[in-house]
C-alpha cells in the first residue's frame, strides 16, 4: 500500500532518502495445538511504509501493540520482515546476510528503551563501547581507548568511567552510555525506541537535550519511537501516528500537532493532560471507547472503526459509514478537504486538540 | 477548609528501612492533611517517598520502621492501632489503588468474586449480595455488560479494564478516602483518560477524598486541588494546583516544570533539565536535600547547613521549604528557559556524576587538597579534548553569583561556553572540574532501581 | 534570584566535604561484592574451610599419612583406632587412616574431572540448544530425553565393561550423564537471557552469533551453573560410592572412599570404624560443598541483598 506520501522535510543535493521502508509486514505465528503448529498469525506491522531524510527526525508514536517497535526493529533489519523492502542509502538491507549485513550495520544502529538491560552487567562500559571499535576496525588498543573517551565525553559523561560497571551508575547515565554506543560506529541514522521513557521526568529533559545536541553537531537521521506525543514534538521534524499496524496520519510536526485530521490522532492528542491547570481545565476531551482490538483478528475495512468517535457521531448525524467496514481507507492527502498531508480516513476532517 | 472535614492528618511522619549500608529514611517529616472530597495528589519521581508515604499510612509495609509522627484517621492515630483494628479501615474507610494492574487482582478468582470478598469481610454480606454488589461496582466503573463481566477471570479483562476493576474493588464499601498509588502509569494515554475519568465520576458518586500519588504533571493538573511535591522523602512544597503551577516557590518545583516537554509547546522551547541524579535517601546531602542539584543554591550558607523546614510562603497554606522561597517570585519557567543554555557542554554533562572521579582509589587522597584533585580531573577531561575544564575554570573565575544585582542571573553565565583565556587555574573556591560533580551522590543503582519501574508511563509495549 | 551555574564549584563543595567519603564506597566491582556477601553466611564459610582443609590434605597426603595405602601391619587386623593406627586398620592390615587421607585424592580427582566434563558438554549444547532454538534445539533436547530415558545403572556397567574398572572409567559415567541437567539450566539462561536488550544491540552492532553466545550471555548465565557445579562435585563423590557398591569403578587397592564404605559395609557390626572413617569423609565433604554453593547462590542474588 504506496499511498502518496508526504516529502521530507528538506531535501538537500542528497535528495534520495537516507532510509526507506516499503510496505513492510511482519506477521508473528501463533501456536498451538499439540505439534505446535501455526494455529494464526499476529499481523504486528501490516504494510508500513515510510522514509527518513538525513539528518531530520521522524517521530513514530501510537500506544501499546501498534507495532511501533517492531517497526523499528524492522528497519535495522534485526527482525526480518514478512514482505516488504527496507533500502538504506539505495541498497536493499532487507534481505542481507552475513558479513555484507554486517558492515552495512555500521551505518545505523539502535538506543533501547530500558537502561537496566540495554547494557552488558558483566563488562565494563569501557569495554562495551571498545567492543564495537575491535569487531569493525581492529584498531589498536590506545586509539580505541582515545575513542572510547571521546565518545564518553560527548554524551557528557567523565573518560574516567570507563572501567565502571552499569550497576554503578544511574539510569540517566545508562541510557548515555547505550547513546554513546550507538555513535560508536559513526552512524548517519539512529532508531531510538522510546530512550526516556523508563527516566524521570526531570532526567528526560538532558538526555533529550543531548540527544538533539548530538543531531546538530553530527547531522545524524533519528527514528523517534515514543508513545509519549509531549516528547515527540520536540525532537520531531515529521511525526507518523500508528494504530494496530498500520500509519494511520504522517506529516511535518506541525500538521499533525495543529491540525490532525485523523480521528485517532485526534483522541490521542486530546488525552495527553497538560501541566497548566487552567488550560487542562478547559480543554476539550474525546474519550475512546473499548479497548483495542487484538493484532491477531484486526476489524475489516478501517482497523479503528470499533473505537472510533468519528464514526459514532457521523451515524447520530445519519450518514452512512458502511464504508469504514467494507473498504480499507488509503494513507493519502486529501486536498479537496483542505489536509495538506496523508491520513488514513474516509472522513478525514481537521480538528486542533491542543 | 473546615476543621472537621479533615480526614487524614498525618504529622511529622518519619519512617525508614534498615538495610546493610544504613538507614533508609524514606519518609524524613511528612505532614499534610487531606478534608473530605478532595483530590490530593503527592507528586515527586523516584526515590521520592511518596508511594512509602501512601503505603505507610494503611500499614501495608511490614519491614517499615516507624520513627515517629502520627496518622490521624478521624481523630485516631491509625499507628496506634493493631493489625487487627487497621485492618478494618482499610478496604472499608480507605482503599488502595496499585499501579500494575496486572498484579493487582488475584488470577484464580473470578472478578466478582473479589469484588464481592470486600463486601463480604467488611459488610457482613452473603455470596449473592455481595456478587450484586459487585455487578453494580463494575457498572458504575464504566464496564459493559456487567453481569457476564463479573463472571471473568483477570486475565479475561484487558489492561484498562483491569484497571476499573481494582477501583470498583476499592469503592466496593464506599470507602471516606480513596488512595491511588500511579494508578495510570502503566497504562496507554488514551485508555488513561479512561480511567482518570472514571475516577473523578466515582469520588462525585460516593463523596470520597482521594489521593493521586504520581509522577505525571498532567495528570495533577487536571485532577488535583491540592498538591504536595516530595523529594527525597521530605516534602519540599504544598498548595493549591493553581499556586503550585503559576506560582511555584521552590526550586525543585520549578526544575520540574521546566524541564517538561508539552504539547502546547511549539517544539522550539529548549527543555531545562534538573542536573545531576536524586540524592541515597541513606546518606542525604546535608541541609536541602536538593541543593547539590538546585540552579540558586548559595553555598556555603544556608543551603548546604540547614534543613528548611516548610513554611507559610503566600495565601492561606501555601508553604514552600526552601530558604530562598521568597525570592522565587522573580522566577518562573520561562525565567530560566531564556537564561539557560541547555545545549552548552556544562548543560549536557551528566555533571554529578563527576564525583566518581574523586571516589576512585587513586584520587582518594587528593580529596581534600582540592587542588590536586582539580589538576587531576582536569587533565583527564583535558586528554579527552574536552571544553568542559574550561567552562568550570571559566566559571570559577568569574562566579556568577552576584546576588548584590537585583538581576536574575549574569551574563557570565551565557558566556561560559565561549572559550576562556588560561583560566584552568582552580582558584580557592575548591576545585574547578572536580568540585563542581562531587556531591554526595553515588548514583547507587539499588536506590534507584526498585522504583524506577514505577515511572514507566507504558509497561506494555508491545514488540 | 540569583541563577547560579551549576557547574560552578563552590555550589557542590560543602556537600563534598560532608557526603563524599560516605559515597565513595559505591564504587565496587562485582566480585568484591559477592565475596563481602558470601563471608558473611557462616556455613558456607564453614563449608569453604573445610574443603580448603580437605584439598590440602590431598595435597600434602604422602606428608600427612604414615603409612603406604599397601603396607600392612602384621598383626594389626580389623582393630579398632588406637595410638598407632588413628583410625584403626582393615581386614588385611591396612591402616584406615592413611587410606582415607589418599582416598581424599581420589575422591578429589573423581569429583572435579566428572563435573568438568559435565559442565563443558552442558554448557556447549546448552548454549547452542538456548540459543539457535528451532530444529537444532530441537535436536539437543530429544537427546538429553535419549539419555535421561537411558537406566543410569545400565549406562555404568555397559560403560565399565569397555572401558574397565577404575578411575577413568568412573569419571566418564559420570561425566557423561551428568551434562544433561546443567544442558537443561544453560539452556533455560539463554533462552531468557537472549531476550534481553543488550543481546539485541550486540546483534545491531554486527556481532557474529558466536561471539554474542560466549562473550555476552555466558558469562551472565554462569551464576547457576557456578552454585550448580559446585554442589554437582559432592553429588559425584556420593554416585562414585553407589557405583562401589555396584561392583563398578576403581578397583582394590585404590582408597576411594566409596569402596573402603562399600567393603566395609559388610564389617558393621565388628569393626565399624571401616565403615565410619571413609564414611565421615564423604559425608563432610559433600556437607561443606552443599553448604558452599548455597552460600554462593546466595552471595550471587542481588536480589536477596
Amino acid at each position: 500500500m504506496t499511498a502518496t506520501l508526504d516529502a521530507p522535510a528538506e531535501t538537500t543535493e542528497a535528495s534520495v532518502p537516507l532510509l526507506v521502508a516499503d510496505d513492510l509486514v511482519k506477521n508473528f505465528p501463533i501456536r498451538g495445538g499439540v505439534f505446535s503448529r501455526t494455529v494464526g498469525h499476529v499481523s504486528a506491522v501490516a504494510g508500513v511504509s515510510m522514509q527518513v531524510a538525513r539528518g531530520e527526525t521522524l517521530g513514530l508514536v501510537g500506544e501499546s501493540g501498534c507495532g511501533k517497535s517492531t517497526t523499528g526493529r524492522l528497519l535495522l533489519n534485526l527482525l526480518r520482515p514478512t514482505s516488504g523492502t527496507v533500502t538504506f542509502d539505495g541498497r536493499q538491507i532487507s534481505r542481507m546476510k552475513g558479513k555484507e549485513l554486517a558492515e552495512m550495520r555500521r551505518r545505523f544502529q539502535i538506543v533501547f528503551q530500558d537502561p537496566y538491560a540495554s547494557l552488558n552487567p558483566r563488562m565494563t562500559v569501557g569495554t562495551t563501547l571498545a567492543e564495537p571499535l575491535k569487531f569493525h576496525f581492529g584498531w589498536p588498543k590506545d586509539k580505541i581507548d582515545g575513542r572510547v573517551s571521546e565518545l564518553l565525553s560527548t554524551v557528557g559523561l567523565s573518560p574516567e568511567h570507563a572501567n565502571r560497571f552499569p550497576h554503578e551508575f544511574s539510569g540517566g547515565q545508562r541510557q548515555r552510555v547505550g547513546i554513546a554506543r550507538a555513535l560508536a560506529l559513526e552512524p548517519e541514522l539512529i532508531v531510538l525506541d522510546e530512550p526516556v521513557s523508563a527516566l524521570d521526568v526531570s532526567i528526560q529533559a538532558g538526555v533529550m537535550n543531548l540527544l538533539q545536541k548530538l543531531q546538530d553537531e553530527l547531522g545524524l537521521a533519528f527514528v523517534f519511537i515514543a508513545h509519549d506525543l509531549s516528547v515527540v514534538r520536540h525532537i520531531s521534524d515529521r511525526v507518523a501516528v500508528m494504530y494496530l499496524g498500520k500509519i494511520v496520519e504522517q506529516g511535518p510536526h506541525e500538521a499533525i500537532y495543529e491540525r490532525p485530521a485523523h480521528p485517532y490522532t485526534q483522541a490521542l492528542l486530546s488525552a495527553i493532560p497538560l501541566p497548566d491547570p487552567s488550560r487542562e481545565r478547559a480543554r476539550e476531551r474525546i474519550i475512546l471507547f473499548g479497548d483495542v482490538p487484538s493484532p491477531a483478528d484486526p476489524p475489516s475495512g478501517c482497523r479503528f472503526r470499533t473505537r472510533c468517535w468519528h464514526k459514532a457521531a457521523l451515524e447520530e448525524g445519519g450518514v452512512d459509514t458502511s464504508v469504514c467496514a467494507n473498504e480499507e481507507p488509503l494513507l493519502q492527502i486529501h486536498t479537496e478537504k483542505g489536509i495538506d498531508h496523508p491520513a488514513a480516513c474516509h472522513f478525514a476532517q481537521v480538528r486542533s486538540l491542543v | 477548609m473546615s476543621t472537621d472535614d479533615v480526614l487524614l492528618s498525618v504529622r511529622d511522619l518519619r519512617a525508614g528501612f534498615d538495610t546493610d549500608d544504613g538507614m533508609v529514611r524514606a519518609v524524613d517529616g511528612v505532614s499534610f492533611d487531606v478534608t473530605r472530597g478532595e483530590v490530593f495528589a503527592i507528586v515527586g519521581e523516584s526515590g521520592s517517598g511518596k508511594s512509602v508515604t501512601a503505603m505507610t499510612v494503611l500499614g501495608l509495609l511490614p519491614t517499615i520502621k516507624i520513627e515517629g509522627g502520627e496518622i490521624l484517621w478521624k481523630g485516631r492515630d491509625l499507628l496506634s492501632l493493631d493489625e487487627q483494628e487497621r485492618r478494618r479501615v482499610r478496604g472499608k474507610e480507605i482503599a488502595m489503588i496499585f499501579q500494575d494492574p496486572l498484579t493487582a487482582l488475584n488470577p484464580v478468582h473470578t472478578v466478582g468474586r473479589q469484588i464481592g470478598e470486600m463486601a463480604r469481610i467488611h459488610e457482613g454480606m452473603k455470596k449473592g449480595e455481595a456478587f450484586d454488589r459487585a455487578v453494580e461496582m463494575l457498572d458504575l466503573v464504566g464496564i459493559p455488560e456487567p453481569r457476564k463481566r463479573a463472571k471473568m477471570y483477570p486475565h479475561e479483562f484487558s489492561g484498562g479494564m483491569r484497571q476499573r476493576a481494582m477501583i470498583a474493588m476499592a469503592i466496593t464499601c464506599k470507602p471516606d478516602l480513596l488512595i491511588a498509588d500511579e494508578p495510570t502509569t502503566a497504562l496507554d494515554v488514551t485508555v488513561q483518560a479512561q480511567v482518570l475519568e472514571v475516577l473523578l465520576g466515582i469520588k462525585d458518586e460516593i463523596n470520597s477524598a482521594i489521593v493521586l500519588i504520581t509522577h505525571d504533571l498532567g495528570v495533577v493538573a487536571g485532577l488535583a486541588h491540592r498538591v504536595m511535591v516530595m523529594y527525597a522523602g521530605r516534602q519540599v512544597e504544598l498548595g493549591t494546583t493553581d499556586e503550585i503551577f503559576y506560582e511555584t516557590r521552590h526550586p525543585y518545583t520549578l526544575g520540574l516544570l521546566a524541564s517538561l516537554p508539552r504539547l502546547d509547546d511549539m517544539g522550539d522551547e529548549p527543555l531545562v533539565p534538573i542536573v545531576g541524579s536524586p540524592p541515597s535517601l541513606i546518606r542525604k546531602p546535608t541541609g536541602c536535600a536538593f541543593h547539590p542539584r538546585c540552579r540558586f543554591s548559595r553555598v556555603p550558607g544556608l543551603c548546604d547547613a540547614e534543613v528548611p523546614q516548610l513554611r507559610l510562603i503566600s495565601g492561606d497554606a501555601h508553604m514552600a521549604a526552601c530558604h530562598y522561597a521568597e525570592e522565587l517570585q522573580e522566577v518562573s519557567v520561562e525565567t530560566l528557559r531564556e537564561q539557560v543554555d541547555v545545549r552548552s557542554e556544562a548543560e549536557i554533562a551528566d555533571l554529578l556524576s563527576l564525583d566518581q572521579v574523586l571516589g576512585h582509589a587513586d584520587s582518594d587522597a587528593a580529596t581534600d587538597t582540592g587542588e590536586a584533585t582539580a589538576a587531576g580531573a582536569a587533565d583527564a577531561l583535558a586528554a579527552a579534548g574536552n571544553a568542559r575544564a574550561q567552562v568550570r575554570a571559566d566559571a570559577t573565575s568569574t562566579s556568577p553569583r552576584a546576588e548584590a544585582e537585583a538581576g536574575i542571573a549574569t551574563t557570565d553565565e551565557e558566556e561560559a561556553p565561549a572559550p576562556g583565556p588560561e583560566a584552568n587555574e582552580p582558584s580557592d573556591n575548591g576545585a574547578a572540574g572536580a568540585t563542581s560533580a562531587s556531591v554526595a551522590q553515588a548514583p547507587v543503582a539499588p536506590v534507584e532501581k526498585p522504583v524506577a519501574p514505577a515511572d514507566r508511563p507504558e509497561g506494555k509495549d508491545a514488540r | 534570584m540569583t541563577l547560579t551555574d551549576p557547574a560552578a564549584p563552590g555550589a557542590i563543595e560543602g556537600t563534598l566535604r560532608a557526603g563524599a567519603d560516605a559515597e565513595l564506597g559505591a564504587a565496587r566491582p562485582l566480585r568484591a561484592d559477592v565475596w563481602r556477601r558470601f563471608r558473611r553466611n557462616k556455613l558456607a564459610m564453614v563449608g569453604l574451610g573445610f574443603i580448603v582443609f580437605i584439598s590440602l590434605v590431598a595435597i600434602f597426603a604422602p606428608l600427612i599419612a604414615p603409612f603406604e595405602i599397601t603396607e600392612r601391619s602384621s598383626g594389626a587386623f580389623r582393630d579398632g583406632p588406637s595410638a598407632d593406627h588413628w583410625f584403626g586398620t582393615d581386614g588385611i592390615g591396612r591402616d584406615v587412616f592413611s587410606r582415607v587421607v589418599y582416598g581424599a585424592r581420589v575422591s578429589l580427582r573423581i569429583g572435579v574431572a566428572a563435573t568438568v566434563m559435565s559442565l563443558v558438554i552442558g554448557l556447549l549444547l546448552g548454549a547452542v540448544a538456548g540459543f539457535a532454538t528451532g530444529w537444532l534445539d530441537t535436536l539437543i533436547m530429544r537427546l538429553t530425553d535419549v539419555f535421561l530415558a537411558i537406566p543410569y545403572i545400565v549406562l555404568a556397567v555397559a560403560i565399565a565393561t569397555v572401558a574397565g574398572r577404575s578411575e577413568n572409567s568412573v569419571i566418564l559415567i559420570l561425566g557423561l550423564t551428568g551434562w544433561l541437567a546443567i544442558c537443561r539450566i544453560v539452556r533455560s539462561s539463554f533462552l531468557s537471557l537472549k531476550q534481553l536488550e543488550y543481546v539485541e544491540a550486540a546483534q545491531a552492532l554486527g556481532f557474529s552469533s558466536w561471539r554474542i553466545m560466549f562473550r555476552h550471555i555466558l558469562p551472565n548465565a554462569l551464576q547457576p551453573i557456578i552454585v550448580y557445579g559446585t554442589i554437582a562435585v559432592g553429588s559425584v563423590i556420593l554416585s562414585e560410592a553407589a557405583l562401589s557398591f555396584l561392583g563398578v569403578g576403581p578397583q582394590d587397592p585404590t582408597p576411594a572412599w566409596g569402596l573402603m564404605v562399600s567393603d566395609g559395609s559388610g564389617s558393621i557390626v565388628n569393626a565399624p570404624h571401616l565403615l565410619f572413617f571413609p564414611g565421615a569423609a564423604i559425608f563432610l565433604t559433600v556437607l561443606s560443598l552443599v553448604f558452599i554453593g548455597d552460600g554462593l547462590r546466595d552471595a550471587l542474588d542481588p536480589k536477596l541483598k
